[in-house]
């Protein structure tokens, strides 16, 4: 039903029970807001979206009211104007002066908030709370000197998450976002999975950098760094340079680090082979076992939720290493020196953790010894000059250069289930171009998919997103129909993970599809090396935790 | 041990949601005077409800404590009509007598601290609490008798005026 | 009549003694008193019971305690000290009459004998200007008997109620009384009765808001504590008018007389049947539960108060939806005081019409005021509406000897400040609100000279900033930030601070600004009504920020920061006594010599000027 309302004494149309926020934006009229966003319950925390009500002269949150028939409102009124300016001002007296070195530096919502609303002067004049820095976390820095309390990381850990590691605590004055008695996120239950990071206005979350430590490695004679890019990093800064094709990204950036400094650059791409291909036979193995039921899932966030959630169904997680961990590993094992340093470069901070749980480590080293996000490999490279396109090209060294398009495709929302279809059913010697595999890639949190291998039925699942996960995990794997659950924490696959660079993400996700379709070889069991590699006592130390108890 | 007094209030009081967590969380405290990192975790798995949920809504009130209770438990009130009779200046003095402010625990575990609202003798003030003992029309002089009597480890007579 | 009850007539003893138990007194020490009356009776085996009614009001004066002899006049004493229990009695049980200094009057009575030179009680300006209708016959009964209530006149309405009126007939009287929310909010009882009546669910709950969060006012605690019985029957009454079958009186877990006394109510009216299923045949359910409540300021804003029951943090919710319509677990919910649900016996028994004969033409009925600081006494008082602050003052004895009173600070933290000028005002929710003032739960705490202005908006805004939820950025950054421009303003000059006096003054100018923008913006009642106190005390004592800010004195002598004590090197005799008992050793000086000041470590205590017994200490 249509309701008729005057802005700014202007008449516009609006949904009966919409708020007034909702119709504005449906209007094009712009109004600032912050501790608001469309998928979460509004708050009404922050004040900012206040608008006069021309009738009683008072001032009504748009957040948060309904639209009723004849109201007049005013978004920009001096009264308005004054009192979002008076909020500003309050957040920033008590707000660290640090812009300049600040990681959200020209990201800062509220920075850009208060040059909206055009703040040139410090008008009050306070005592800044002494927040302290919860640095405990492996993948993140909490800052709450920082923290504007506007709940946007409590509401999506929560609701999103549904982990709730972070709430607000305390009250007035002392109000805080924190862990159980302060403890600190290493302790709490927290994921990593940082979408708070991404959703967070201010400085105050950000992700833990390893960047310093890589700088001071870099030029010392007798380290050698290897590096090893993630095809979601190579696709998002791809995406942000405008290069649109793969294996050119790559080639560019091989060059640049190796110019840079580090000695050998890999992509992780032969080891999701190496991946695929023996989660493929390790599925052809157990299938044949009654009650066959498998979590599937290389995504170190989705994985910890399923321990600490339901550590009941945690025997079913599939006992294999990420890609990440396995390309790790292998290099490790190739230079066998302690002078080596391995650093990845991935889209998410889960992947910092992953590095250092035990059951990655070699003789109490781990495999990984720095991961970095696509962000901070950004920097680093600005920081050494390095301007895309880069002029040089250089290739991958041997026999990282060789991968099959699942082996890319895997990082792309839907294309981890789909490689493992794909694979599944080339061993059974059917056709794996078939465009149905390919309705996987649809963007829904819920997408299942049957086929028969070995003369038995095989239905398999995909939850996409921590939302979906949360939902329907439970069913789906108390569901005896069902035998294979794949599970990623964000939405849209590794491509869209929290540490992924500012930039469409349906760009990035087209690097990977060109680079899917032009590819030769489609399937990781066809992968030569792979094949030659897989006998096992080659490949298993290597791809697989020795037991599940390990995970 | 903890676990096992959650678990009896929770069966005693037929604790199954949130809506009895405050309940909980008050006769735990009730029964041991504060509430530890333990108790939230033991509450946290039999309710289902997220630890920092459980530390979220019990910081939220000013009732729960975090830091046990000295053995002697000054609660000083700071109401409307307790101000008007200067209780800050009890409230100042009692923090340079102890070195404690509000909400603190001495480290010999003698003396805590805590500044609460109204505690009823409003027309009594400034009024002191002592574990369960009032003492009102607190002066300086008073105050200072008393805290050198509690530092010694004895409870003073209960006096009023 | 005809009720379930029966009036207790056991025997009583020939003499009673009545002791006015409330919170209050037990402050002051009635338990200690009553085990020496114990005492005396047994030792001198006298035949007399001892009776715990409720506090009468009268709080600076209790222990109050009340004796009655065969044949005379009950006789009331104040601050009757376990020290003073026997003289009191030798007298009394002999027939004379005891020293002035506890006799605070006594009962009229048509067959008894009065006794000579005593006061009448009512006749004390303090009764003779209330209009006690819910504290009525208050010292007389036991909180906790039934029969006592009942001899009162309780119980009545609700007979009256569920005989022979429809829930909309209830709600009609109610509302046509003009009956308004008395913890402040001022909204008409009678709608907010119907609008829960008439949405359709099958569980609608009332909740009873018996938390008194407000640090100045206890009115509502003592009311409980000594009438339960009337608040559980305005409970009754309103869940019959709302069809709420689930109440629940929140009450804070610290009020435990409240609590022990409204449990043996509730269960003694369980037994009766008024309670739990088909009351009193009429085919109407109710439950009450009491919820223990950890209590915080914010929980009196009804949204929160339904946040904390559902087991949440207490942050107000957006509103709408109202609790009306979407309340505690999202069913039709109505919150009401304790002095509202309190004043619905009185109009089903007596109409609305009697009701609105009482107060003024703008707000009708009586209000209970819990009035506390410097008059000569503090207590409850019930007042009639449209009476003026003065009335009140003066009921409560005028001011302390050797004081003047500067103020009123009506309504608690979300109040505002009433100077010597405006006492004429009637207070009534028209000319208060004229006055942008606010009548809250009823705080009314009076200021003489000796309390100062910025100090008391500082303390207002601190609780303010301890308070606030935390949740919107006005309340929780503004209350911190106006808090601050008061320390700032109370506090000591610093040289360092070039433009000391300039910030000062700046932030004056500011808080107009920030007081505004909290007000307008902020979620709930908490944020919208904290910055009163500052408007109000900015509109009629800006000379006392003035003398702070540029000529940094307290006339008060309150903010101890601006005060710098010397010594007059003539007076001064070396005793070394200021020294002694300097706490921060900010006396230096040998013995027999001139001692002086270091005023970096002077913290402005004042002892030293206590202490000298030559006047030689100077405050400037």
């Amino acid at each position: 039903m249509q309701v008729e309302i005057t802005v700014n004494r202007t008449k516009i149309q609006a949904r009966k029970g919409e708020t007034i926020l909702t119709a504005l934006q449906r209007n094009g009229i712009k109004i600032p807001t912050l501790c608001n966003l469309p998928e979460l319950t509004p708050t009404g925390a922050c004040r900012l979206c206040v608008v006069e009500d021309e009738d009683t002269r008072h001032l009504i949150p748009a957040c948060s009211t309904p639209v009723q028939t004849g109201m007049k409102i005013l978004t920009h009124s001096p009264k308005v104007i004054r009192s979002r300016q008076t909020i500003i001002d309050l957040l920033l007296t008590n707000h660290p002066d640090d812009c300049l070195y600040c990681d959200k530096n020209r990201r800062c919502e509220l920075q850009s908030l208060s040059e909206e609303l055009y703040i040139r002067e410090r008008l009050f004049t306070g005592v800044k709370k002494k927040g302290k820095t919860d640095r405990s976390s492996q993948g993140l820095v909490f800052d709450m000197s920082k923290c504007i309390l506007c709940g946007r990381c409590v509401k999506v850990c929560s609701e999103i998450i549904g982990v709730a590691a972070i709430d607000h605590v305390y009250r007035g004055k002392r109000s805080v976002v924190d862990t159980v008695l302060g403890k600190g996120l290493y302790y709490s239950s927290c994921i990593q999975c940082g979408q708070c990071i991404n959703i967070c206005p201010t400085g105050a979350l950000r992700e833990k950098s390893a960047i310093e430590q890589i700088a001071a490695k870099i030029g010392q004679e007798s380290v050698k760094i290897s590096v090893i890019l993630s095809a979601s990093s190579v696709a998002s800064i791809a995406a942000v340079f405008g290069i649109r094709k793969f294996e050119e990204m790559t080639e560019m950036l091989v060059a640049a680090l190796k110019d840079t400094g580090f000695s050998t650059i890999v992509t992780d791409s032969f080891a999701s082979d190496l991946y695929f291909a023996d989660a493929t036979s390790l599925i052809c193995e157990r299938i044949v076992q009654p009650d066959f039921k498998m979590v599937i899932s290389d995504c170190p966030a989705a994985i910890q939720w399923v321990k600490q959630k339901h550590p009941e169904f945690a025997h079913f997680l599939v006992p294999l290493r990420s890609p990440q961990q396995i390309t790790g590993r292998m290099l490790k094992r190739e230079t066998n020196g302690s002078n080596n340093i391995v650093v990845a470069v991935m889209p998410c901070i889960a992947r910092k953790t992953e590095a250092l749980q035990p059951n990655n480590l070699t003789r109490g080293l781990p495999d990984i010894d720095f991961v970095v996000t696509t962000h901070e490999l950004l920097h680093l490279l600005r920081t050494r000059g390095v301007t895309m396109p880069f002029p040089k090209r250089c290739t991958v060294d041997k026999p990282y250069n060789i991968y099959s398009s699942c082996s890319v495709l895997h990082e792309y929302n839907g294309g981890f289930a789909e490689s493992l279809v794909r694979n599944l059913l080339s061993t059974e010697g059917k056709n794996s171009f078939d465009s149905k595999y390919t309705e996987l890639r649809v963007n829904k949190p819920v997408k299942t998919f049957e086929t028969s291998i070995s003369g038995r039925n095989l239905k398999l699942v995909s939850l996409n997103g921590m939302q979906a996960i949360n939902e329907y995990f439970l069913k789906y794997v108390t569901d005896n129909s069902v035998h294979i659950i794949e599970i990623s924490s964000c939405v849209g696959g590794c491509i869209n993970g929290s540490s992924q660079l500012d930039s469409e993400a349906s760009i990035s996700g087209k690097v990977l599809l060109d680079f899917e379709s032009s590819g030769l070889l489609r399937n990781s069991v066809q992968n030569a090396i792979v094949k030659g590699m897989s006998s096992d006592n080659v490949v298993k130390p290597i791809t697989r935790y020795e037991s599940n108890s390990e995970l | 041990m903890g676990s096992a007094l959650v678990q009896e209030i929770i069966s005693e009081k037929k604790i199954t949601d949130k809506s009895g967590l405050l309940m909980l969380l008050q006769i735990l405290q009730e029964r041991t005077g504060v509430i530890q990192y333990h108790d939230i975790v033991d509450i946290s798995k039999q309710l289902g409800i997220a630890e920092s949920k459980i530390f979220g809504i019990a910081s939220f009130y000013n009732y729960f404590r975090f830091i046990p209770k000295g053995k002697f438990h000054i609660e000083i009130c700071t109401g409307t009509s307790c101000y008007l009779c200067d209780c800050e200046k009890m409230t100042a003095e009692l923090t340079r007598l102890t070195g404690l402010s509000n909400g603190e625990l001495s480290r010999d575990g003698l003396v805590s601290i805590e500044h609460t609202g109204c505690l009823g003798g409003c027309s009594q003030g400034p009024v002191l609490k002592i574990n369960d003992s009032f003492f009102t029309h607190v002066d300086v002089a008073k105050l200072r008798n008393l805290v050198s009597k509690l530092q010694s480890g004895e409870m003073p007579e209960e006096m009023s005026v | 009549m005809n009720t379930p009850l029966e009036i207790n007539k056991s025997k009583t003893a020939p003499s009673q003694i009545f002791l006015q138990t409330g919170t209050c007194s037990i402050v002051a020490g009635i338990t200690k008193t009553r085990d020496a009356f114990i005492q005396y009776i047994e030792s001198h085996q006298i035949d007399a019971d001892l009776i715990e009614t409720g506090c009468m009001g009268m709080c600076s004066n209790d222990p109050v305690v009340d004796i009655l002899i065969p044949g005379r006049n009950k006789i009331s004493f104040r601050r009757v000290m376990p020290s003073d229990v026997a003289i009191i009695c030798d007298c009394i049980f002999n027939n004379i009459l005891p020293e002035k200094t506890h006799i605070l009057g006594q009962y009229k009575s048509n067959d008894r004998f009065p006794w000579e030179f005593v006061p009448y009680i009512d006749e004390l300006p303090f009764f003779a200007t209330q209009k006690r209708i819910l504290l009525s016959g208050i010292e007389t009964i036991r909180p906790d008997s039934a029969s006592d209530y009942e001899s009162l006149g309780g119980f009545t309405a609700l007979l009256k109620a569920i005989r022979t009126m429809t829930p909309a007939a209830v709600c009609s009287e109610i509302a046509e009384s003009g009956l308004t929310g008395r913890g402040g909010g001022g909204y008409s009882t009678g709608s907010k009765l119907r609008t829960v009546l008439q949405q359709h669910s099958y569980k609608k709950y009332l909740i009873c808001n018996a938390d008194e969060s407000d640090p100045g006012s206890f009115s509502g605690r003592l009311l409980v504590e000594a009438k339960p019985f009337l608040l559980l029957e305005g409970i009754i009454i309103a869940a019959y008018a709302s069809g709420a079958n689930q109440a629940i009186i929140y009450i804070r877990n610290k009020y435990r007389l409240s609590i022990d006394r409204l449990q043996r109510c509730i269960h003694q009216l369980y037994e009766l049947k008024w309670l739990g299923d088909d009351i009193l045949d009429s085919g109407i359910n109710l439950r009450i539960s009491i919820y223990e409540s950890p209590g915080a300021f914010v929980c009196g804003e009804e949204t929160a108060l339904i946040e904390n029951l559902e087991g949440n943090r207490g942050m107000p919710r957006t509103k709408p939806p109202y609790p009306a319509i979407s309340g505690l677990h999202g069913m039709p919910t109505v919150v009401n005081n304790v002095e509202t649900l309190c004043n619905i016996p009185a109009i089903i028994s007596n109409g609305a019409a009697w009701f609105r004969s009482i107060g003024n033409n703008n707000t009708t009925g009586t209000k209970l005021f819990s009035v506390s600081g410097k008059t000569e006494i503090g207590g409850v008082v019930e007042i009639e509406m449209g009476s003026t602050i003065r009335q009140v003052i003066d009921a409560c004895g005028g001011p302390q000897s050797h004081s003047e009173i500067k103020a009123v600070h009506l309504g608690g933290p979300s109040g505002g400040l009433v100077p010597v000028e405006d006492f004429g005002i009637p207070l009534d929710y028209y000319h208060l609100d004229k006055q942008k003032l606010y009548l809250g739960s009823g705080s009314f705490a009076v200021l003489d000279q000796e309390n100062c202005i910025v100090n008391t908006c500082r303390y207002f805004m601190e609780f303010i900033e301890g308070e606030s939820c935390g949740k919107c950025i006005p309340c929780r950054e503004g209350s911190q930030r106006i808090t601050e421009i008061f320390k700032r303003i109370s506090n000591k000059p610093n040289d360092a601070e070039e433009f000391a006096t300039l910030l000062r003054f700046k932030g004056v100018m500011q808080l107009e600004q920030m007081a505004e923008v909290m007000h307008e913006t902020s979620l709930c009642g908490l944020g919208q009504h904290a910055p009163n106190v500052v408007t109000t005390a900015l509109k009629h004592f800006r000379e006392e920020f003035e003398e702070h800010i540029f000529e940094r004195k307290c006339r008060a002598g309150v903010c101890k920061n601006l005060k710098s004590y010397s010594i007059d090197h003539t007076a001064c005799t070396g005793c070394g006594m200021c020294a002694k008992r300097c706490p921060a050793d900010a006396i230096a000086g040998s013995l027999r010599q001139t001692h002086y000041i270091i005023s970096e470590r002077c913290i402005g205590c004042g002892m030293c000027m206590e202490s000298c017994k030559f006047n030689a200490v100077i405050l400037k």
